[in-house]
């Protein structure tokens, strides 16, 4: 067991679809908190959030076990797609109020420096910062704060994003645009400033 | 970002149990997922013993 730790994914996928139960211990525990984490962010509900973790690993488990994997050294993309599937289904369930999209890229862009700009000196002020950044991520609507998450906060590129989405790059461009302008225009709104020191 | 990335949260510790419990359960020569999840809600609560 303690050797299996030190494997890489495909390999353990590869032992597990063996039938090496110990095998899935371990992928489970490297990749359980990230993809909780993850959904989590998504949903902001803790008992949703399990239950959507839960039917995510045991469609990978059905799917691995089935032979339906391929191994390509991107057996977490491959989860966030099955968990974004489901997530997909949970959304048409449950429509959140869509709010105006308004692409303006140059803004856009100005706006991404500005929010997601790096730590300098002033620690107090800068978390404060990010927690109203944290809660204007909250208020997007679904897609557009599933690919903010992907793309600052889990540091996946726009390539993965659109894989694990199942959408183009230009779209998943889009919608972070969307999230970014949203996120500005919210800003002003409530009189905040995103201005890290 | 890396500094703003927020703290992991973990999944419940049940939740874990019963994928544990899921992957031992599942056949996939008899593809019995329905009896597999019933099979593992069932071992939870007892402890968690090997299918």
């Amino acid at each position: 067991m303690e050797q299996l730790f030190n494997t890489a994914d495909d390999k353990l996928v590869e032992e597990f679809m063996s039938g090496n139960e110990a095998a899935f211990d371990v992928l489970l525990k490297r990749h359980q908190d990230k993809l909780y984490t993850y959904i989590l962010f998504i949903v902001r509900n803790e008992d949703m959030a399990d239950d959507l973790f839960q039917e995510t690993f045991v469609k990978a488990i059905v799917n691995l076990r089935q032979g339906r994997y391929t191994s390509n050294g991107k057996f977490y993309a491959w989860l966030t797609r099955i968990a974004h599937n489901l997530l997909i289904d949970q959304f048409r369930n449950e429509r959140n109020d869509i709010m105006v999209r308004e692409a303006d890229t140059e803004k856009s862009e100005d706006c991404a420096s500005l929010l997601f700009d790096t730590y300098r000196e002033n620690e107090i002020y800068n978390e404060q910062v990010l927690k109203d950044i944290r809660r204007l991520v909250d208020h997007l609507p679904d897609a557009q704060r599933q690919v903010i998450y992907m793309r600052f906060y889990q540091d996946m590129s726009f390539k993965e994003i659109a894989e694990a989405t199942n959408v183009s790059i230009n779209t998943a461009l889009g919608r972070v645009r969307y999230g970014i302008s949203n996120m500005k225009r919210m800003a002003e709104e409530y009189h905040m400033s995103l201005s890290l020191e | 970002m890396t500094n703003s990335t927020p703290s992991l949260s973990h999944p419940n510790e049940k939740t874990l149990l019963y994928l544990r419990m899921f992957a031992r359960c599942y056949d996939p020569e008899k593809d019995n997922e329905n009896e597999a999840r019933r099979m593992a809600a069932s071992l939870c609560e007892n402890g968690g013993a090997v299918c």
